[in-house]
């Protein structure tokens, strides 16, 4: 029996991790210069 | 947006990866607990890039009208989403929609973030710049431990109390979410539903 990785939930992840990520990129402030 | 800024941003996520994975979960999880709408947060991101670059939305868009804009796409897909979720992603959201609410008041009190000088100088910033978003914090400044006062020296950066609830928040909906692949698996073991191999993350 062979685990087989399906790329389309592969990039699914990656795009749900993705969006998780600008949380503190929109409603957290982290102060630096130039954004 | 800085290298930095987008080390800062993924960190959560990745380390919810990271313990995940480590107390026996899977990517696959995801699929358990179904992230509805997450274009809203990719709406909000757009909003925020505009805000950030783009000197007209400035010129006509007030700060205080800015943060509502951008932090209502943010709040409809929590909204949207925690009402589907278990009790425990429910506490995670719940610290990020907190941490986002620590944020506002801060931000709505004083037109934009208020940072500490003192905590950008220690974090190997020029104190005293203000930028689209942040204004260093002084005698007139309203609740300004609301504001960014936690350097991060390896990164240039310095956070709020509200950034760390929703990084931490945002890191546990990683990792409960995949912990929902256990879950899911030994409820159809006990089923003796066939369970799919291909496709585990």
């Amino acid at each position: 029996m062979t685990a087989t990785i399906s790329w389309r939930r592969v990039v699914l992840a990656v795009f749900t991790l993705a969006s998780l990520a600008t949380l503190l990129y929109t409603i957290g402030a982290p102060h630096t210069h130039g954004g | 947006m800085s290298i930095r800024m987008l080390v800062l941003v993924v960190i959560p996520p990745l380390v919810g990866v990271g313990i995940g994975y480590l107390a026996g979960g899977r990517l696959a999880g995801f699929w358990a607990i179904r992230i509805r709408g997450l274009w809203l947060l990719w709406l909000a991101a757009g909003l925020q890039v505009a805000h950030y670059y783009v000197p007209l939305v400035r010129e006509f868009v007030s700060d205080r009208a800015m943060l509502a804009v951008v932090f209502a796409p943010v709040l409809l897909w929590l909204g949207v989403n925690l009402r589907h979720w278990p009790a425990g992603l429910r506490i995670a959201g719940a610290a990020i929609v907190l941490g986002a609410a620590l944020n506002a008041v801060a931000i709505g009190l004083n037109g934009r973030m208020p940072y500490s000088p003192a905590a950008a100088d220690a974090a190997g910033l020029r104190a005293g710049i203000t930028t689209p978003k942040n204004v260093p914090a002084g005698d007139g400044t309203r609740l300004s431990y609301l504001g960014d006062i936690i350097p991060i020296a390896p990164l240039k950066k310095v956070v709020s109390l509200g950034d760390l609830l929703i990084s931490g928040g945002s890191c546990a909906v990683v990792a409960l979410a995949m912990r929902r692949h256990r879950r899911e698996s030994g409820t159809a073991q006990e089923t003796r539903t066939p369970i799919p191999v291909g496709g585990d993350l």
